[in-house]
């Protein structure tokens, strides 16, 4: 499923003389099956583009169409709308509710409309996928660690089967090892088909797993690009207060000390062998 | 030097309670730990989520009480019912979230909190209320309302709130897991300076490795344990054994490291960019 | 749209109101707000406009902000002049339907009108001009003779500005834990109230266990800065009359003076306040000549 966005704006207390414009004439198209990556301070408006593209605000002008179609039409009722596109919101674990982990993420598929019985499968296998064994589906979700609660959180979203997944800042407060958890199965479910729009200030874990990278400054786009392309600007993202990764730096300054290596290297790996292929000449 | 904070092979358990709320079982966060830091150290403490680092921080300044062993700071037991108030002075604490430790609604009237709550005369309050704001940067917004700050902001603001106690040592519970790349940065520095120029003890947890490159000190732990001791460089050259404990490397050094397994002739521990950049300038004219 | 409560938001500003003494301050908006309720015509009503305009002014406020905070009771004052046009009785001006419009209702209306609206400015004329710490502060001062009865001031004081501080972050967070559920097809805007209702339950249980979690972290940090209840507690910003607080008073006397000027003038007042004045005075004129 392709997203579009054309011209799209977004104001909080418009026509008000405090009136902000956090998404500001952005126009985009995301294929289905990508990767997306989109990155930028806080306050860039980031955040309030995805809402947009979830239908979760209104925009204040221009339109987002799902296959060609506007989402403000009247072919996608709310329901329709929810179960094609899932939403993480930062931090989901605190919208847990339910007495049990199953009941939880069954939550959203009984919303959709399914059986009981429907739902209760669709959660299972949401669950299984994230990594949570059959035993603890009877476990309260206030008792789980923060890392499982986080993986429950997001399996109450992909319970409503979504074609498209955004998650705003999956990976905030985990260890190293939670990080890496979360991020391999976004991964993981990117290649059975799901398109991922992960929205992150870790320039790390972008370089590392997306396909594309959006970067965000005062409401517009402000690079479009893989990795590769991005991440060579060091310059012009610093002027917009964010940070290439440690490696692209690392390879700039191995370049400067006058030895032969290219600079738009964004991972450990490859500056490895960047650095040995350089060394060897 | 002296040890100006002794933790010594304490225990803590926590009770894992039933419906009812009555005992079913307990469950041991700290199990034998035993720390030490001297005056003006900056030590890091490393774990993944859940391996008791939390619960270690609350015990030096006596928010908790080990079950075992005991916990001295400054020559005080923190056992000592008598010494709670100055042993919380003299060891502040920074905590994880920046929203639920501000307790004024305004900036100063926050920094002065501490202070008030020792029964500091209302000018000397004044004089270290603005002198703890200057210190982390923070002055400007000294009349702001602590909700239109930004979180690296935020916890800037709860480091003043410490400063103004005059403490000699401050504990911070993982104080950049929730900010942006901007604000880790800023806490980082704050922290960095406070023990540089006013010599004060920090004894940092977190769980993002470039941030304890520049200690003194790391302590590694795991269940409850403290599983790995020694310098940023020691620690950071035995990359299995912090990946069985759930950590990673910072990336610099994972660089490194992985050109030495590939045949390159590198020193173990390189930790910044500056020590790798001049080992591969030296192998180039090599 | 949780956003525009204004009461409760300081306006940082350098202005002869901002100094005062909060006591001074509460004890004014106090004496203002029962000043408008002894009122009923206009000619008092507009002495009291021109007495809080005066105010105002020196506040240094702009006005535009002090408006702000009226929006969100804009349904209370629509709501309180159509009550009072229709529901009133007396003489009958027009008359259509059901409903009858009478000259008292609207002498009423414009009345309630302006009374509500000067209220309002005057209240938030006093949050808007003293932080809340410092107006817990003043309260808790004002306070404390009740402490020989046992009523903890100091804590029920520490509690409001704790109230406060959290109040805003508590709105948001609603904000974004009603996005989320409604992400996951949660139906808030349903028609029967039944399953409204029941759609709360995946709102508030999130909400409640977050204001739990942040009160458990909230005292330890309050433990961890050395807090141990009022005893021995010193303050920053100790409370004291200055000489803007003497002038204040004086101001504030001869505004007292004036409400009973014409209070007792166009008989506003209530017939037994009226009777306990001159009860009042009967005693109090030959006691003090006496001396």
């Amino acid at each position: 499923m392709d997203i579009e966005v054309r011209n799209l704006t977004y104001e909080y207390d418009s026509g008000t003389p405090q009136a902000v414009r956090a998404v500001d004439d952005v126009s985009l198209t995301i294929p289905g099956g990508q990767f997306v990556g989109i990155v930028g301070h806080t306050g860039s408006g980031k955040s309030t583009l995805v809402q947009l593209i979830d239908g979760l605000l209104k925009p204040t002008a221009g339109s987002v169409y799902l296959d060609g179609e506007d989402i403000a039409s009247r072919k996608f009722d709310r329901k329709h709308m929810r179960s094609l596109i899932g939403i993480v919101f930062q931090y989901p674990e605190y919208q847990l509710f339910e007495t049990t982990i199953l009941k939880d993420v069954c939550f959203g598929p009984l919303n959709m409309g399914l059986k009981q019985e429907e739902a209760v499968n669709a959660a299972t296998d949401a669950l299984l996928r994230l990594g949570i064994p059959r035993e603890s589906f009877g476990a309260s979700p206030f008792e789980i660690s923060g890392g499982q609660k986080r993986r429950v959180a997001i399996a109450g979203v992909l319970a409503m089967n979504p074609k498209i997944l955004i998650l705003d800042e999956p990976t905030a407060g985990l260890d190293p090892g939670g990080r890496e958890e979360v991020l391999g199965l976004l991964k993981s479910l990117n290649e059975s088909g799901l398109t991922i729009i992960l929205v992150s200030h870790s320039m790390e874990d972008v370089a590392k797993y997306v396909d594309r990278i959006l970067v965000m400054n005062e409401g517009k786009i402000f690079m479009d690009g893989n990795g590769k392309e991005v991440f060579s600007h060091v310059e012009q993202l610093e002027e917009i207060g964010l940070a290439a990764p440690e490696v692209a730096y690392l390879m700039k300054a191995v370049h400067d000390a006058g030895i032969p290596v290219a600079t738009n290297i964004t991972t450990a790996e490859e500056a490895c062998g960047e650095i040995l292929r350089a060394l060897k000449n | 030097m002296d040890k100006f904070i002794e933790i010594d092979k304490i225990a803590y358990d926590y009770n894992r309670l039933d419906e009812e709320g009555n005992v079913e079982g307990v469950n041991r966060a700290l199990d034998g730990v035993s720390i030490d830091a001297k005056r003006g150290e900056f030590i890091t403490i490393l774990g993944a989520n859940g391996s008791g680092k939390s619960t270690l921080a609350k015990h030096i300044n006596a928010l908790l009480f080990p079950a075992e062993g005991t916990v001295t700071v400054d020559g005080n037991n923190t056992a000592d019912e008598e010494k709670l108030l100055e042993i919380r002075q003299c060891a502040g604490m920074i905590f994880q979230n920046p929203d639920n430790q501000i307790i004024g609604t305004i900036v100063e009237e926050d920094v002065a909190f501490g202070p008030e709550n020792m029964g500091v005369e209302s000018k000397e309050i004044r004089e270290r209320v603005d002198e703890s704001l200057k210190a982390v940067g923070m002055y400007d917004y000294r009349e702001s309302s602590p909700n239109k700050l930004s979180g690296g902001q935020k916890q800037r603001v709860s480091i003043a709130g410490v400063l103004a106690m005059h403490p000699k040592c401050i504990i911070m519970d993982e104080p950049t897991a929730m900010l942006d790349p901007q604000g880790r940065r800023e806490v980082i520095r704050a922290a960095r300076a406070l023990n540089d120029v006013e010599g004060i003890t920090i004894i940092l947890i977190t769980h993002y490795m470039e941030e304890a490159i520049y200690s003194d000190r790391i302590y590694v732990m795991d269940a409850g344990r403290v599983v790995m001791e020694g310098t940023p460089k020691e620690i950071f050259s035995k990359t299995e054994e912090l990946k069985s404990h759930k950590l990673t490397i910072p990336q610099v050094t994972a660089v490194a490291v992985a050109l030495k397994e590939a045949g390159l002739n590198l020193p173990d521990g390189i930790l910044s960019r500056k020590e790798l950049v001049a080992e591969l300038a030296r192998l180039k004219k090599e | 749209m949780l956003k525009d409560i204004t009461l409760g938001q300081y306006y940082r500003a350098d202005s002869v109101i901002h100094r005062l003494d909060p006591r001074t301050k509460i004890v004014g908006t106090l004496v203002y707000m029962i000043s408008l309720f002894l009122f009923n015509n206009l000619i008092c009503y507009v002495f009291a406009a021109v007495f809080l305009t005066f105010v105002v002014g020196l506040s240094k406020i702009p006005p535009k902000f002090m408006f702000r905070g009226m929006r969100s009771v804009l349904f209370l004052l629509v709501f309180t002049v159509i009550y009072n046009i229709f529901l009133s009785t007396g003489t009958v001006i027009v008359k259509f339907w059901v409903f009858t419009i009478t000259y008292e209702g609207i002498q009423q209306a414009v009345c309630m009108l302006i009374r509500l609206f000067l209220l309002i400015v005057g209240s938030s004329l006093m949050t808007l001009t003293t932080t809340p710490n410092q107006l817990t502060d003043g309260l808790e001062s004002l306070f404390k003779p009740l402490k020989i009865f046992k009523v903890p001031v100091h804590e029920m004081a520490m509690m409001m500005s704790i109230a406060l501080r959290f109040i805003p972050i508590l709105m948001e967070e609603t904000d974004r834990i009603m996005k989320a559920q409604i992400a996951r097809g949660a139906d808030l805007e349903n028609r029967n109230i039944f399953i409204r209702v029941k759609s709360l339950i995946p709102i508030l249980v999130p909400l409640f266990v977050s204001a739990f979690r942040r009160a458990g972290d909230l005292a330890l940090a309050m433990e961890a800065r050395c807090y141990h209840g009022g005893e021995g507690r010193t303050r920053m910003k100790a409370m004291s009359f200055s000489a803007g607080d003497i002038v204040a008073w004086v101001i504030l006397a001869g505004y007292i003076f004036a409400v009973v000027f014409l209070g007792v003038t166009f008989k506003t007042f209530p017939e037994f306040l009226v009777l306990e004045m001159k009860a009042g005075l009967e005693y109090l004129i030959p006691t003090l000549s006496a001396r």
